[in-house]
């Protein structure tokens, strides 16, 4: 029983089996057969970006509503709408997809790969994602989109008590969940089998033990809401009682099984931010990450914590004080690595030459409005303090400080960081600055007032609320907030249009930094190194430069001077196989084999959505016809995919 | 933190650390499965005799840990966890450990706070019957 | 381009110079060489498979002091002499499993797929049995919709059942691409990856054996 192996990149001087000539396709087709790491991270971030400014939109309708007291601008109903809406796009659509495109992107690259552990599942996986994506969004215009929270509390999930909304969010979230859990498998196997000789897990970059964890992560905690969801469904179509009190089932049962799951996930959202800010704060102080080993340990400690910790979302649902006090322990206890991560990273800064460009600011103010987050997030594990702020503003103020003002503010760091590398060209710095400070103070004013509303009093999840309570002033203020963070994000996005018709002139290492992906041309060949990197520290381009000051021996230096390309601890070929844009998924003239690009994954995913489709609106009869259609379907795209596997 | 195991010059896929302990042979595979026949018996046996002679209480013990003898024994020579390197069974653990760890501290947590049935006569507001 | 300034903890670079005089050495460890990715990739998959199985079997087991204290009783309702029989064949297609595995190590094709089949059929048996166990449910009156007992139970051993549908096929198809001259001794991680998921199926069975129809 085969299953595609990514090959290894050849050694030197190998010639390494049957290549074929690069031959010209369709750009779509190119896109829509390709299994290459770096295409399918762009695909992710594409589609992350473009669901980033979706879920913004539901955003600002939802703070549209709540501008002032007893709006009608809104129907309750179609408000619940939005904000289910807004953080599952968020979340599930956004933020995690974006992860996963620069895990893709740059985690292969940093670990001296030549793509993921499994080329085509990686295909699947991005492909699975965009259809479940789409498959969520169609229930706009398909009865009505999921309603019940992007957290579905039972019984409001029952089928008397919420409409086909809920089956797409149901289903929606299977499906997305098979495509994570496929992801978490490629990273981890890549990074635990597919790293450079050399690379040992004390040497590995910091955003590789990030992304590791985070893997790890959503393989163990998926599990849980699927099968949450899976009750729910039963619930709702097959006549159980799991969690409906009037037949003997228990809502309190989803909220645990929901939150075991729930809570790694906000790990999952927020360790490769984390990881980012690892990579950036030292190239930008031109220092070593302070405490390496703390930070990577700690980053393991979170993640299995994160696991002893979920019942801190539900201090108020009666579990007792034994109960509460447990979790309450965990999650004051799981405050401290983290706490020990930021204060490596200021030791980080510290001392350092600081060279302040929009990475670094995004990276710095990371640090202070995550941080604020996480004071927020000290202060609800205390349950007392929970049962007053619990279903309030507090907890949204507390979630968007992390959110936003951590995983997203990461996101920024890093994009500005590896753009370069991704797409040849920096974006711009005077465009970035504004794009910063506008989306900094934006930000602050949106989201701050927040926690006094949740003091005085103001629950989440409402769709409108009475004048003269607390709440008239600062509702204004986060919503006009809101709209300059909007138009903060489209900052961003002018910069990318404008940057992309620059010439794309970055050079291998525009930073100066420190890790592998910095060793090859910007953007990449196909086949990522011409020569299997070897390592023998943390910093295997710091060693060089190092090295050329000493005068150590090595082979070429470019023209400018002292390159990353130069280098005795990572072997390159030499400048004349400069050019690095090779067409489709072929190694071009080096004789290395890449694993062929392939239509099955995306036709495989795209029977999925059909066949949910299908099940969900049509009547009874045909639903059959469509079933066992699509098993053939399935049969016929595996069966294709094993083929090309084998042949 | 370097694996256990380091074969020297491996092709992935083919071979596999099988070179480096005993592997099992027949007659141990089918020695393994007698033992798990009877072990299977025994909790039989142990579920239905143990409450009849009025050792209720002993029956979960006792059964538990019947369970983890065969899990063990399937994992350990089936699986071939106990020749094979120690990173394929990393994963397996961390899987068991959580496992265990939800069970545990639900059936914990329903027993500092037990549901109860929701019947019209306790008095609560129940939900209307679908 | 200036380059940046040393590290300055010197103590984390490994001096590069005595490194460079030296050929590139042939393939230092990165630590995990020795593995194979694919039974590496099955091992995790099972590891998150044990969280999936544990949901379900929590969910029976928060419900269970509900469950006993009504109708039915599932001590009562639960065939144990004839699940134990079905535990044994799921146990015995194991032992058929591993043989298998070893067939091929030795490259004793034929007896390899012979043994597959075996397993194969024995898994097939397991889910005739509890095919006949659940309709005999039925007829008690145990369904998704009756109750508790049902729908925990149900659920519990169908997603369990499904497993060993997949299983079934899987192993089927290893059959198939066995007689195409896939696997020999050189060659047999496909056999091994499915015989790790094939021992899995059991070891849950044996957890929701105990669990459910013993304890």
């Amino acid at each position: 029983m085969a299953v595609e192996i990514a090959p290894q990149v050849a050694p030197v001087g190998a010639q390494v089996s049957n290549e074929t000539a690069p031959y010209k396709e369709s750009f779509l087709w190119e896109w829509a057969t390709t299994v290459d790491h770096k295409k399918i991270g762009i695909l992710y971030l594409l589609t992350g970006g473009l669901f980033f400014l979706i879920g913004g939109l539901e955003a600002l309708l939802v703070r549209t509503q709540l501008m002032v007291p007893r709006s009608d601008f809104m129907s309750a109903d179609l408000y619940n709408q939005m904000f289910t809406m807004h953080a599952t796009t968020m979340i599930f659509l956004a933020v995690m997809p974006i992860n996963v495109g620069l895990g893709n992107y740059i985690v292969p690259l940093m670990v001296g790969a030549l793509d993921m552990a499994y080329p085509r599942l990686n295909a699947f996986s991005y492909w699975l994602y965009l259809f479940g994506g789409i498959f969520l969004n169609l229930s706009f215009v398909m009865g009505g989109a999921p309603n019940v929270g992007w957290f579905g509390y039972a019984p409001l999930t029952e089928n008397q008590y919420s409409g086909s909304g809920t089956d797409f969010w149901v289903i929606g979230l299977q499906i997305l969940g098979v495509a994570s859990i496929a992801g978490a498998l490629n990273f981890v196997v890549t990074i635990l089998k597919m790293r450079a000789p050399g690379m040992t897990f004390n040497r590995m970059p910091l955003f590789c033990w990030a992304t590791l964890v985070t893997a790890i992560l959503v393989l163990f905690a998926f599990p849980a809401i699927t099968i949450a969801l899976f009750l729910v469904m039963f619930d709702r179509h097959f006549g159980t009682n799991f969690y409906n009190a009037a037949g003997g089932g228990d809502p309190l049962l989803w909220q645990h099984l929901f939150w075991f799951f729930g809570h790694p996930e906000v790990y999952i959202l927020i360790l490769p931010a984390f990881g980012i800010i690892s990579e950036v704060l030292p190239v930008f102080s031109r220092k070593p990450i302070f405490g390496y080993s703390f930070i990577a340990y700690s980053s393991v400690a979170i993640g299995f914590l994160g696991f002893t910790v979920w019942a801190h979302h539900m201090f108020a649902t009666g579990m007792g004080d034994i109960a509460n006090t447990a979790f309450a322990t965990g999650s004051f206890l799981i405050g401290v690595p983290t706490g020990v991560k930021i204060f490596n990273w200021i030791g980080t800064i510290w001392g350092g030459s600081v060279r302040f460009n929009t990475s670094m600011k995004f990276a710095t103010g990371f640090i202070g409005t995550f941080t604020v987050g996480g004071l927020s997030g000290i202060m609800l594990a205390s349950p007392p303090v929970d049962f007053q702020e619990t279903a309030t503003y507090f907890v949204v103020a507390h979630l968007h400080y992390v959110l936003f003002g951590g995983a997203i503010m990461g996101l920024f760091a890093g994009l500005y960081y590896w753009w370069p590398k991704m797409f040849g060209r920096a974006l711009d710095e005077r465009i970035g600055n504004w794009h910063f400070w506008a989306q900094l103070l934006a930000f602050n004013i949106t989201f701050f007032p927040m926690h006094w509303l949740g003091m005085e009093g103001m629950p989440r999840r409402i769709y409108t609320y009475f004048p003269n309570e607390g709440f008239d002033l600062w509702n204004p203020v986060a919503t006009i907030g809101s709209y300059f963070l909007g138009a903060a994000v489209l900052i961003f996005v002018a910069n990318a249009v404008i940057t992309a018709f620059r010439p794309a002139d970055a050079t291998d290492n525009p930073w100066e930094a420190s890790s592998l992906e910095w060793a090859t041309t910007s953007p990449p060949p196909a086949h990522n190194f011409d020569v299997e990197p070897v390592v023998y520290s943390r910093y295997p381009l710091w060693d060089i430069s190092e090295e050329d000051e000493h005068g150590g021996s090595h082979s070429s230096v470019s023209s400018h001077g002292v390159s990353a390309t130069a280098i005795a601890t990572v072997a390159k070929a030499h400048d004349e196989h400069g050019d690095a844009h090779e067409s489709g998924g072929h190694g071009g003239g080096h004789g290395i084999h890449l694993p062929a690009p392939t239509i099955y994954p995306m036709i495989l995913a795209l029977g999925v959505l059909i066949l949910f489709l299908a099940v969900l609106f049509t009547p009874p009869t045909l639903k059959i016809v469509f079933v066992v259609t699509a098993v053939i379907y399935f049969v016929v795209s595996i069966t294709g995919w094993v083929k090309e596997v084998t042949d | 933190m370097t694996a256990t195991h380091t074969s020297p010059g491996h092709q992935s896929g083919t071979h596999d650390a099988h070179d480096s302990h005993a592997h099992p042979t027949t007659a141990t595979y089918i020695q393994i499965f007698v033992v798990l026949f009877v072990v299977t018996a025994a909790e039989v046996v142990a579920a239905q005799i143990l409450p009849s002679i009025g050792m209720t209480s002993l029956v979960a013990p006792s059964l538990l840990i019947m369970a983890l003898v065969k899990g063990a024994l399937i994992i350990l020579y089936y699986m071939h966890l106990k020749s094979d390197s120690g990173v394929y069974a990393a994963p397996m653990v961390f899987g068991l450990v959580l496992a265990t760890g939800m069970l545990i501290t639900m059936i914990g947590l329903w027993i500092l706070a037990p549901r109860v049935p929701c019947t019209p006569e306790l008095g609560k507001a129940c939900v209307v019957e679908k | 381009m200036v380059p940046p300034d040393p590290p300055k903890d010197r103590t984390m670079t490994v001096s590069t110079i005595e490194h460079a005089s030296h050929a590139v050495p042939a393939n230092p460890p990165s630590g995990m060489e020795s593995l194979d990715i694919r039974k590496l990739g099955m091992w995790v998959f099972l590891g998150s498979d044990c969280v999936f199985f544990a949901s379900l079997i929590t969910t029976y087991f928060v419900n269970r002091p509900l469950i006993f204290s009504g109708e039915p009783n599932p001590h009562h309702t639960l065939g144990i002499n004839f699940t134990a029989i079905l535990a044994f064949i799921l146990l015995l297609s194991s032992l058929t499993m591993v043989l298998s595995l070893a067939a091929f190590q030795r490259d004793n094709i034929q007896s390899g797929r012979n043994w597959l089949l075996a397993t194969a059929a024995l898994g097939t048996c397991f889910l005739a049995g509890q095919a006949i166990e659940f309709s005999n449910l039925a007829h008690e009156g145990v369904t998704l919709s009756s109750g508790l007992f049902g729908q925990c139970f149900l659920i519990m051993t169908g997603f369990h059942g499904t497993h060993v549908f997949i299983g079934v096929i899987w192993l089927l198809a290893c059959w198939l691409f066995a007689g195409t001259g896939r696997f020999n001794a050189k060659n047999f991680i496909g056999v091994e990856i499915s015989g790790l998921y094939w021992h899995f199926v059991d070891l849950v069975w044996v957890a929701i054996f105990t669990l459910i129809y013993l304890i």
